[in-house]
């Protein structure tokens, strides 16, 4: 999106906005079915001065933030080296490639058996799902690397441990944040999922009281903070590829 | 016999060096790329080779290179035989292998940082052949942001800066454009003049050929290719272009040519009965 656009992308959400506002209050639409966004809005500002939300934010924001973490350090390394070790690769790809097609969600009732009902369970949950995403794309990353590339390094004088840090790890950075996108994503998918089952606490849990009551405003409340959370996670990540993968950015003018 | 006796020890000297590779399936034949090839060249010379597209000069430059071995024979590089790749005997490429997440100055510092060098060294010599090669405009521009004669002015520094007494060019200027290649002989010419390092450049181009080398080596068509025949270039140095107006060098084009076009028919026509290029 440029952003000289911007105006016209403004005017574009004021205009659905307006226009389901209209719809509700004209046709006199209930609110179980469908608040109008006004509605919605006071029903995020009541949720907000409650303290529930800051609170519920931080919940689902920690268990992210872990699971993504400790999900995507655990994938990138063990992506890494079975990319670089063949041996390595011929000896666990199949275990991961035999495991990765399982649902996440399917674990649930396992994870809660191993881990209990509370953040550990959910954590988890999030590393199994971001694992898989970091350890096949790593691995694709480092094996694309070029190989003209890895012979002209060889050639100056470089040794295996100078190509891994300085040649295949570099070069599959680009590969592994677009992968922690989609991760991102997914641990966003499966913490409100694991939230909705069982918590006390979180976005999710919010959400699926609201449902249980019928307060269908605070349900449209809770999906836009997901909206919220969930862009401005993207747009962190981004910042993180830019600082890290400067030479992706887009040319500048020759001098 | 094509190789002739030149001094004492040769900067590089390629004793009856053959490559095969397995077929990639068991039942294929495998293929035989270079028959026996020897080659001697003297320190401080230019060397060209000039062969029909697939011959195996490429193939020939890596064994020299280090980076495969050879199925029969030996490379030795001032009388030590090659038997891994290193920093004595650099390649430039034609697809310039630079590492697209470092800038024009990182990519020259690659080389020095994985030798070990000294880091105000280091720094030291990346300022010297960038200066050398007109790249401190570009210091600090990836290679995405830059001309393709540019990136292969970051792959002579890269390559200089490690001061290898063999300089192995394959094809380095095959990806440019007419003007800028021009540009790039001159600055090789310039650059080797002032230096004693020893040249052996692979190109299709016979005018490239005749330009920069002091002898040229033709190849013949594969399989089993090897050096047909060594063509001397008697051109007074330093040759500015104006030297293709000379009758030298017509003379020693139409020679390359002859031996050429014979080599390039016999390639077209085989792959006009295997159905494959």
């Amino acid at each position: 999106m440029k952003s000289r656009h911007l105006h016209i992308s403004i005017l574009t959400v004021f205009i659905f906005l307006a226009g389901w506002e209209l719809v509700v209050r004209g046709l006199g639409i209930q609110i179980v079915i469908l608040p109008a966004p006004s509605l919605v809005v006071s029903a995020l500002y009541a949720y907000l001065l409650s303290g529930d939300l800051v609170s519920d934010v931080l919940a689902t924001g920690r268990r992210i933030i872990l699971g993504l973490g400790l999900g995507s350090l655990l994938g990138i390394g063990i992506g890494l080296l079975i990319g670089w070790y063949p041996r390595l690769r011929a000896a666990f790809y199949p275990l991961v490639a035999a495991t990765f097609p399982i649902p996440k969600i399917a674990l649930v009732p396992l994870m809660i058996i191993w881990f209990g009902l509370w953040d550990a369970y959910k954590i988890v949950l999030v590393v199994s799902g971001v694992f898989y995403i970091m350890v096949i794309n790593t691995m694709a990353g480092v094996n694309g690397v070029n190989r003209v590339t890895i012979m002209a390094c060889r050639n100056l004088g470089a040794r295996d441990s100078d190509i891994f840090r300085k040649v295949a790890l570099p070069a599959s950075l680009p590969i592994i944040f677009a992968a922690l996108r989609i991760s991102f994503s997914v641990s966003f998918i499966l913490v409100i999922a694991a939230e909705m089952i069982i918590s006390e606490v979180g976005i999710g849990y919010f959400i699926a009281n609201a449902g249980q009551l019928l307060e269908t405003e605070k349900v449209f409340a809770g999906l836009a903070l997901t909206a919220i959370l969930g862009f401005l996670g993207d747009q962190l990540i981004g910042w993180a590829e830019k600082h890290l993968s400067p030479w992706q950015r887009p040319t500048r003018s020759r001098p | 016999m094509v190789d002739s006796d030149i001094g004492p020890v040769p900067a590089l000297e390629v004793r009856g060096v053959s490559k095969r590779y397995p077929g990639w399936r068991r039942d294929l034949a495998e293929v035989r790329v270079l028959g026996e090839v020897s080659l001697q060249v003297a320190e401080s010379e230019f060397f060209v080779l000039v062969g029909p597209s697939g011959c195996g000069k490429s193939t020939l430059l890596r064994l020299i290179a280090g980076l495969d071995t050879p199925s029969g024979g030996e490379v030795h590089l001032a009388g030590d035989r090659v038997v891994k790749t290193s920093p004595e005997a650099i390649v430039v490429w034609q697809e310039f292998a630079l590492l697209d997440w470092r800038t024009v100055e990182g990519n020259i510092l690659f080389g020095l940082e994985v030798n070990r060098i000294s880091k105000s060294r280091r720094l030291e010599l990346a300022d010297h052949y960038i200066e050398l090669m007109g790249l401190t405009p570009f210091r600090h521009n990836f290679p995405s942001e830059i001309s393709g004669g540019m990136k292969q002015r970051v792959g002579l520094a890269r390559a200089l800066a490690l001061d290898p007494p063999l300089l192995l060019m394959d094809e380095p200027f095959g990806a440019l454009d007419a003007q800028t290649r021009m540009i790039m002989q001159e600055e090789l010419l310039r650059i080797w003049e002032g230096s004693e390092k020893t040249v052996l450049f692979v190109t299709h181009s016979l005018e490239e050929a005749i330009l920069l080398g002091d002898r040229i080596g033709v190849f013949s068509a594969g399989p089993d290719a090897r050096i047909k025949e060594i063509v001397d270039v008697n051109l007074p140095r330093p040759r500015l272009p104006t030297v293709r107006a000379s009758a030298d060098y017509t003379r020693v084009y139409d020679r390359l040519y002859q031996i050429l076009r014979e080599e390039v028919v016999k390639t077209i026509s085989r792959e006009a009965t295997s159905g494959r290029p």
